[in-house]
């Protein structure tokens, strides 16, 4: 065999392009030829050091990213003559007084429940790889769900039973109530899941019974404020952010008026 | 503009397929993953770190992810995002105990066990990085680009075109030269070899 035959060859065995045959032929030839096997062993580093190249090219890449989104023009604040300042707010003083009404109205809506929960929503896709028994319910469900045929997507997943996938199954239930407007089943379901301490979903679940409850008008019970103040009060949590954004919300003078 | 992605597996077939198709998906994962940025950040600076080491880890978050995805070990049981989150606090974790800087508290209960790897193979080491300059060197940039696209499956005609090659053939035969000198290169030099082992 040629060089470059053989280079070829190593190449087909490390990319898997080899068929069954092939490859066990050449695992063979590797445990009678010690110089082969060390051959091998080249590329295999090759191959590592020159994904230390395509890593050293995506850091550049990144940093340049990070550079770019600092550069982002924020808006600038204009600064105007005291006079032609206070001529403008007592138009809009006028202005203001006349759609007062229509304001206060709208912007109390803003702050409302069903908006808050509305504003802060996603459908949380997963994706799962096809399995047997209730792997299968569980991948019907979720096809069903990622389809928007949401009650039949809960019939699958209410019928899977095999514990690892539990969580995963009433997770995706949830959100398919929630997206019914069935606010109270998905509360059911998203703080089974928040229970379950499964480290995938538990997190996403709290910050989804939240939005729930609130969708549901259940902000004034016991397990709304314990879970409100877990996640405020853990930096790390998933929706720490948006969690607090809430909070303000929810303190909010609008809101209260 | 930012081009969108339906979702992760349509980030993840991108990134796979390679190109400009996997550049456009890193960036927009960059993008729609700034929470997970603060996140990192904030979990950093908990941990005896401040906010350019929590950069510094989300980056080399993307970078694992992006190898992992490319070598198919993203199995899609937990979302991106999740994923990315994980192996940042798992880096950092990881460069924490190294360095013996302090207790770090241990956060294994909300890690993504089923899909992140031993810690040990995911950190890019400084002795790696000076390694690495060391190749560089003896590549030079042609070859260097030359062997970076054809790891990051682009085609032989894709790799002509880009680096104005007559032809494929012609790219294929400077992949071959190029991936030989680099071969070379590490047999002459096997403490270069037990680093990448």
């Amino acid at each position: 065999m040629n060089e470059e035959n053989k280079y070829q060859q190593i190449q087909d065995y490390l990319e898997g392009r080899l068929d069954e045959a092939a490859e066990t032929a050449f695992e063979a030839e590797m445990d009678r030829d010690a110089e082969l096997k060390t051959e091998v062993d080249l590329h295999r580093l090759s191959g590592d050091a020159i994904e230390l190249i395509i890593a050293d090219e995506l850091r550049d890449d990144l940093k340049a990213l990070q550079e770019e989104n600092k550069q982002r023009p924020v808006p600038e604040k204009k600064v105007r003559p005291l006079r032609r300042r206070l001529t403008s707010l007592s138009i809009a003083a006028s202005v203001l007084l006349l759609i007062g009404f229509f304001a206060v109205n709208y912007t109390a809506n803003q702050y409302d429940n069903d908006a808050i929960a509305d504003t802060y929503y996603q459908n949380d896709l997963l994706q799962r790889v096809r399995g047997a028994g209730s792997e299968s319910l569980l991948q019907e469900g979720m096809t069903l769900y990622e389809n928007g045929e949401y009650e039949a997507a809960i019939e699958y997943l209410d019928g899977v039973d095999n514990p690892s996938l539990v969580a995963e199954a009433k997770y995706a239930a949830a959100h398919a109530h929630f997206n019914l407007g069935q606010y109270a089943a998905a509360i059911d379901d998203f703080l089974v899941v928040a229970d379950s301490d499964d480290p995938r979903f538990a997190e996403k679940a709290e910050f989804y019974y939240l939005l729930s409850a609130l969708a549901a008008d259940q902000t004034s019970t016991d397990t709304f404020n314990t879970i409100l103040e877990k996640i405020l009060n853990n930096e790390a949590h998933l929706h720490h952010n948006d969690v607090l954004k809430i909070n303000q919300k929810l303190q909010s003078f609008w809101r209260k008026f | 503009m930012r081009v969108g992605f339906k979702n992760d597996a349509a980030i993840v077939r991108a990134i796979k397929s390679g190109g400009s198709q996997r550049q456009r998906a890193i960036r927009f994962l960059y993008q729609v993953n700034q929470e997970t940025l603060k996140k990192v950040v904030a979990y950093v600076r908990s941990n005896s770190g401040n906010e350019q080491d929590g950069q510094d880890m989300f980056h080399e978050g993307i970078i694992v992810l992006d190898r992992n995805v490319r070598a198919g070990k993203f199995r899609g049981e937990s979302s991106l995002a999740g994923y990315l989150y994980s192996i940042c606090r798992f880096l950092w974790m990881n460069q924490v105990r190294k360095h013996s800087r302090t207790d770090l508290r241990e956060d294994n209960s909300t890690m993504d066990q089923t899909e992140t790897e031993n810690p040990e193979s995911l950190s890019l080491e400084e002795e790696k990085k000076k390694v690495l300059a060391n190749v560089l060197t003896q590549l030079g940039d042609r070859c260097k680009k030359i062997l970076e696209l054809w790891k990051l499956s682009y085609s032989m005609q894709e790799i002509a075109d880009q680096l104005d090659f007559s032809s494929a053939a012609m790219a294929t035969k400077n992949k071959y030269k190029c991936h030989k000198k680099l071969m070379n290169y590490l047999k002459a030099h096997p403490q270069v070899m037990n680093l990448l082992r």
